[in-house]
């Protein structure tokens, strides 16, 4: 059971399992685990060190789970918007942009019952971009930063062996429903099976129908992230919305228990690995029904 | 030391990053980090405590074929994982006084206090296995879903598969993942009365 680039033989019991081909740390920041991975060349612990802490700064800024952040101040009425930071209006403007675009399916200022602002959905994105950009800077060409599911990648995980991502499924924790191969390239999810309804329909107030999840593949993590809320929030719909974004491909598992995505995702989808189960329609891309 | 966690996370990453063993989990390098084989005395510690990546992967390996995945997808037997065999220094070190966690075979479990979110309550339960936390598990989490007919609405460009099970070598897992302090604070009374 191989997929593509996958070439190492697997290890014997008795063997050694350290990892000295690459650099890995995780710290809980932001209310979820970030982890960094970097494969050769490696960086100074210190960069690594910088890096967290780069996250710290933007959790202390922006969480609302603290009441001195900037939105947690802005949520208490203490802070005026006029007042807040270059990159906390920065990351709201950017956010009433997709409200706009997105005919309101995605709106940090009306998802959220007690009717608090939370750009959460782009902020995490944003902020692993910023950690994946500062580990560059110091010099890895081969990471991965992943904050919870939501992931960057740049590079391969090792020479000619690109980094291979499962999407989650969204009914057993323990396995995928697909793989996608990637580089150079982000990748969110949003859905309902570990938040609890956690997504809204900010025009309706009510739970989004049709989908269980929505995986989104991008060249920015930020805009991944979001548009995985927003494509969540419109079903199936959603998945052409994104598909008009070039650069971004969707994959979604929806209600029914089908795996649906757009062409792009053809770019880095590993064929069905189990070969036995279930069907494909690889060879009949002309749609659902 | 190249290769650095920090123990309360990977206690954390178990349940956050919602990452088991595939087949190769040799390979799985966010699993690595996921690994609960840190020092368990320094899971409850806070942030700041960093150990050894490989403490103890192979044997939390070993424990964690007997909880969540089962593994319709993993033959048994892969559970090698990553970190290095039987490098457990810290298996057993924790000196805590928690209950039968000292008896390697047996998992014990041990709940949570239910945590309020602005969405609804979460309670978790953890599963600690010789010293080891092996399992957490979400009792309780914000509901309120519904069901419904998926929209006829298909864009002709789309392309579908049946749901399936899919296995190979990966190096991380993109899922929408529970991010709550509700959940962190549930798990940490876990590990309170686990004595982690």
């Amino acid at each position: 059971m191989t997929v593509a680039g996958a070439s190492e033989r697997p290890l014997r019991d008795d063997e050694p399992r350290t990892r000295p081909d690459r650099q890995l740390r995780v710290e809980f920041i932001m209310g979820t685990a970030i982890t960094v991975d970097i494969r050769a060349p490696f960086v100074s612990s210190d960069a690594i060190d910088a890096v967290f802490e780069v996250l710290r700064d933007i959790d202390r800024r922006f969480s609302l789970y603290r009441r001195d952040s900037e939105l947690g101040l802005l949520a208490a009425g203490a802070l005026l918007e006029a007042d807040l930071s270059a990159d906390v209006r920065w990351v709201l403007a950017a956010c009433d942009d997709l409200a706009r675009t997105s005919n309101g399916a995605f709106d940090v200022r009306r998802h959220r019952p007690d009717g608090i602002v939370d750009p959460s959905a782009l902020v995490k994105g944003w902020a692993v971009e910023e950690a994946a950009l500062r580990l560059a800077t110091a010099g890895a060409v081969n990471l991965l930063v992943a904050a919870g599911g939501d992931i960057v990648s740049r590079g391969e995980a090792a020479p000619g062996v690109p980094w291979q991502i499962g999407v989650r499924h969204p009914d057993d924790a323990a396995h995928v429903a697909a793989i996608l191969s990637m580089r150079d390239n982000a990748i969110a999810t949003s859905g309902l099976y570990e938040r609890g309804e956690h997504i809204i329909d900010p025009r309706t107030g009510t739970f989004p129908q049709g989908l269980v999840s929505l995986t989104v593949v991008g060249p920015d993590l930020a805009w991944a992230d979001a548009y995985a809320t927003a494509g969540f929030v419109m079903g199936l719909q959603g998945l052409a919305w994104i598909d008009a974004h070039p650069g971004y491909g969707a994959l979604a598992i929806t209600e029914s228990r089908e795996v649906v995505w757009t062409p792009v995702i053809d770019r880095y989808r590993v064929p069905d690995s189990t070969g036995a189960h279930g069907f494909s329609d690889d060879s009949h891309p002309e749609g659902l029904h | 030391m190249r290769q650095r966690i920090t123990a309360a996370a990977g206690a954390l990453a178990l349940a956050l990053m919602l990452l088991v063993n595939f087949r190769g989990p040799r390979d799985l390098a966010l699993a690595t980090a996921a690994s609960p084989g840190a020092d368990p005395a320094t899971a409850a510690g806070g942030t700041s405590s960093r150990t050894g990546v490989g403490n103890g992967s192979g044997a939390t390996a070993g424990s964690t074929g007997s909880t969540t995945s089962g593994g319709t997808a993993g033959p048994t037997g892969t559970a090698g994982s990553t970190g290095k065999t039987g490098s457990s220094g810290s298996s057993g070190s924790a000196g805590s006084s928690g209950t039968g966690q000292s008896t390697t075979g047996v998992s014990v479990q041990y709940v949570g206090p239910v945590a309020a979110d602005p969405y609804g309550n979460v309670q978790v339960e953890v599963t600690v296995k010789a010293g080891k936390i092996v399992d957490v598990t979400a009792l309780a989490m914000p509901v309120g879903g519904r069901s419904g007919s998926i929209s006829n609405y298909v864009a002709p460009i789309l392309r579908k598969q049946a749901l399936t099970v899919q296995s190979a070598r990966i190096d991380g897992v993109s899922g929408a993942t529970y991010t709550s302090i509700a959940y962190a604070t549930s798990l940490q009374g876990a590990l309170d009365q686990a004595g982690l």
